[in-house]
This record gives structure tokens, sequence and C-alpha cells, in this order.
């Protein structure tokens, strides 16, 4: 070997030429047991995400049946340490509305109902500084108009759809599917 | 090559419900209708499938019947048996048969009442057992418990399909097809009436416990949601608790083809269901169905299961039983569900609902 490449050959080993003997925490550790005569200890494992299907009046499963845990907190749910994390980050609300008046409702309601094509939820929402939920909540359009519109959207989508090539159908169609057996 | 095997089908089916007779318990055979007089040249009508269904079971068919299904001691004579294994459909073939015979005691108004007794029965066990179980789901376990098929396969279950006298009459304008398993259910439920009429209601309820409400249903398979969330967050709302809030518990391969999240619901500090899903919208999905089946199947233990007609006391003349009755304490009520999917006044328009130009109206 040249004295260029005994120089720049590494001297130690980065990989262990065998495995590791893996570190799995003892399932019995944090485990009740009881012990029972004769010497026999019961150890009751059972699954942790598993719930109870048993749910008895006098001790039902679901803590709507039961005095809440802890009276109302004042910290905020969304930011809460103790709690695990939202699922969804994106949907916790970023900012609080102000309070609408009567009077800027009746006035929303109008505009929505005089051209709905015109004057959207998020149009009237971005104007009167209120969530877009709120608009179509409070300024709602009357059933068979709102029909309507939702049908007019659907066959718009639907001929959307109708280009599609297979593939993207098909792929389309198995989401569908497996939304049938959530 | 399928219409070749369901005709075979059908026609398997029609031989074995083919009525068979012994001969030993007819009075004359070969039958008057079937034999041709010598003199007459005009031709006979005569089907003997008609004539064999149309026969009477023998009497010892029906008390081992009656023997068997414990109603042994319930009356003297196989009459009122017979009565109850017969159906209204027998009626029309058995009048052209025997135009000169009176016709034979039929089990409809005993069907009818002992429909309405396994429905009340049935009601009140579903209702008391899960107090808080919605309306729709109510429905359907009591059509589990003693439907027209259910009660179809108690009868069959006891035996009652040899001793079943009926007729396949067709559509007509006035009425559908009688069916099979449409007369076999008439059987159960007369029985049912029967005990009623002859003992008490209490052995009527306990023969109804016995047959029908034993029987195993799977409710969970019964509650079915389109939006579990919605449900969930309005039924949080009548409750007066915090607003429900997904939380993820576990995941695992977020970016991979096959992940798995566990997600919780909450409310405040209270976790009201668990689920999982290779999404995050299936777990929230999940979890909320979780939330709601645990609220909806909470059921009273059964040894502390008291029913309403328990206060029943007596027979049908108001003669009082000689068995003392225990204190009734009647269960909790339970809470009433949301009207968001409960199928109830889906259609119909809330009157306090009014239009913009009534407000303007009024303002004016």
């Amino acid at each position: 070997m040249s004295a260029l490449a005994r120089t720049l050959r590494r001297c130690y080993s980065t990989r262990l030429p065998t495995r590791p003997p893996s570190r799995v925490p003892d399932p019995l550790a944090d485990v009740p047991k009881l012990t029972l005569e004769d010497n026999v200890t019961f150890i009751h494992r059972p699954p942790p995400t598993m719930p109870s299907p048993e749910s008895f009046t006098t001790s039902p499963s679901s803590p709507l049946l039961r005095p809440p845990a802890q009276p109302q907190s004042t910290t905020n749910p969304f930011t809460d340490p103790s709690l695990p994390p939202v699922s969804r980050p994106s949907l916790i609300p970023k900012k609080q509305y102000p309070q609408l008046t009567d009077q800027a409702i009746r006035s929303m309601r109008d505009l929505r109902h005089s051209n709905p094509a015109k004057w959207t939820c998020t149009k009237l929402a971005a104007k009167f500084n209120c969530a877009p939920g709120f608009v179509s909540l409070v300024a709602g359009l009357k059933s068979g108009v709102w029909k309507q519109r939702v049908r007019n959207t659907a066959d718009l989508h639907q001929r959307e759809r109708d280009k599609w090539g297979e593939k993207k159908a098909l792929a389309h169609k198995i989401r569908a599917k497996k939304r049938e057996f959530w | 090559m399928q219409n070749a095997q369901r005709r075979l089908a059908s026609t398997a089916t029609a031989q074995k419900l083919k009525p068979t007779i012994p001969l030993s318990s007819v009075r004359t055979f070969p039958p008057p209708q079937a034999l041709k007089p010598k003199d007459s040249k005009s031709p006979i009508f005569f089907d003997s499938d008609t004539w064999a269904a149309s026969q009477p079971p023998p009497p010892a068919a029906v008390t081992a019947f009656a023997h068997r299904v414990g109603l042994g001691k319930l009356t003297t004579s196989p009459k009122l048996i017979q009565q109850a294994c017969t159906h209204e459909s027998i009626t029309l073939p058995y009048s052209k048969l025997h135009p000169n015979k009176p016709l034979p005691l039929t089990n409809t108004n005993l069907a009818t009442l002992g429909n309405s007794l396994l429905g009340l029965f049935a009601t009140e066990f579903v209702h008391a057992s899960y107090p808080h179980l919605p309306t729709r789901v109510v429905k359907a376990a009591v059509s589990a418990y003693v439907g027209p098929t259910t009660c179809a396969d108690v009868a069959r279950e006891m035996g009652a399909a040899p001793l079943l006298r009926w007729y396949r009459a067709p559509n007509t304008l006035l009425r559908p097809a009688v069916l099979h398993h449409e007369a076999l259910s008439s059987v159960s439920r007369a029985l049912t009436a029967l005990v009623y009429q002859e003992r008490s209601i209490e052995a009527a309820k306990s023969f109804a416990h016995n047959y029908f409400l034993s029987r195993e249903i799977d409710l969970r398979a019964m509650i079915k949601f389109t939006n579990p969330k919605k449900a969930l967050a309005l039924t949080v709302e009548k409750f007066g608790r915090e607003k429900p809030i997904s939380r993820l518990l576990k995941e695992t391969g977020r970016f991979s083809v096959s992940p798995v999240f566990v997600v919780g619901i909450y409310s405040g500090q209270d976790k009201l269901g668990e689920g999982f899903g290779s999404s995050l919208s299936m777990a929230e999905f999940r979890a909320a169905e979780d939330a709601l089946q645990r609220l909806y199947l909470t059921r009273t233990p059964p040894d502390q299961l008291r029913l309403p007609s328990q206060t029943f006391t007596g027979d049908v003349f108001g003669n009082l039983s000689s068995l003392k009755s225990t204190p009734y304490i009647p269960g909790e009520l339970g809470h009433a569900e949301v009207n968001y999917g409960s199928a109830g006044r889906s259609s119909i328009v809330n009157p306090a609902n009014r239009t913009l130009s009534e407000e303007e109206l009024e303002e004016d």
C-alpha cells in the first residue's frame, strides 16, 4: 500500500460486527399483581389500546355518564401540556373573531340571499371579519336554493371526474370503498 | 345454467315442504273426492298435495310437540295446539275440498295477540337493559328478538314445521302471497298467546324470555353512523361538557405505505373514546364511534334488571297470582339521543324557523 493510502485509511471500525441485544422493557414491571393461595400470582394484563366492551350502568365506561374528572379549567385545551397533542394542529382556531352586531348579521344575510354566486361565505367572512363557518350558520340559504347550488356543483365535479383516466378513477373508487369500511 | 339451478332449488324446497301424512291418522283412504264414480263421465279435479295439506296432523304428533315445548300440561286435548299450528291460508282450499265440513279453527287472532305480547316483552327488556340506546336501534333490536324471521326460526327449532297447516296462496289484488316463513312465524306467536290465555301473563312472559329473549343478538352491528363526529359533538353539548377534541395518542409510519394512528377523543380531561386507523380521519371517525358506543351500550347488570311487567300480577280474569312479587324499583331513565341522525323528524320543518320577510314585517 502507498504512503498516501496508508494515511487516508481509517484505523477504527464504525459498525459493530454483531447486532447488540435489543433492550425491551419488562412488560410485567408496572402491572397489577395479586398473590393468591398456594403462592400463585394473578397478573392482569389487558391490551393497552383496547377499549372495554363491558359498560354497566353501575360503572359506566363512558365519562359522559360519570361526573367530569376536573371542573372546566381555564387553560387553553389546544395547548394544555398535560394532555396528548391535538391530532390536527391545522384545525386549531388561530384567531378570535369579534362578535357581530344584529345589523351586520342582517346585512350579511341580505347580501347572501340576493346573490349567492357573488357573495360567497368566504367573501362575506372577509368583509365582516368573522369565521366562514359562522356565515353559513347564520346567513344560510333556503333548503331549495342551497340544494340546487349543491347539485350544480356536484354536476360540475362529475363532469371533471369523467375526464379522468382509468388509473385515477380506480384509485378514487378504492379510497371511497375503504371509507365504507371505517 | 343459473336459471336451471334456480329452478332445481325451488323444486327441491317444494319437495321438502310437501306434507307427508301417516295413513293411520286418515279416516278413509283413498279419499272419496279422488275416486271417479262409475257412472260419471266428467273428469275429476283433485290435487293430492292440497288434500294432504288440508289434513290435520296426527294427534299423537301434536301431543308430542306440546310436551317437547313444555306445554304438555297446558290443555287436556291437543285441539288448542292444533289451532295454533293452523294458518288461515288453509281455509280456502279446505272449503273447496270439504264443502260440507266446518272450517278448521285458525291461529290468526292468537298470532295477533301473541305478536303484541312479544313486542311488549321485548321492548321493555331492551329498553330496561340499555337505557341510553337510541330509538332506531331499540326498534332494530326488538325486530331481531321477536321479528318475523326470528319467530319463524323459533317455530322451526321447536319442531312445528311438520305440524304447520298452510297453503301457498298466490298473489292477489287484495293481499300478497303467503310465504312459508310467514305461516311458520304465526305458530310461535300463537303459542305465546295460548300460554297467556290458559295461564297468566307471567307465564307468557317467562315463555317469551326462555324462547325469544335468551337469544344472542349483536347490538354493536346495529349502531351505524354517517357522521359520528358531528353526532358526538351534539351529544357532548347536550350533556353540558366541553367540546370534544381529537388528540393523537400514538402513531407510526406516518409517511409510509402503512401508517397506524391511535387517536383519542377528549372532552376536557376525560377520554370519551379511542380509535385506530391508517389515516388520521379514519382514526378520528372510529374514536367518535367508540365514544358513542360506550354511551349507547351501557347496560343494566342482568341481576339488577327490573321490568315494568313485573307489576302485572294476576291473570286475564283479574285473579291475583299465588306468586309473591318482589317490590318494583324502576330503573334509571336514559338520556334521550340528539335529533341529528336519529331518523325521527328528519323531514319535518321546525315551525320556529322564521323567514327573513317575516322578521322584517315584525320589525316594521
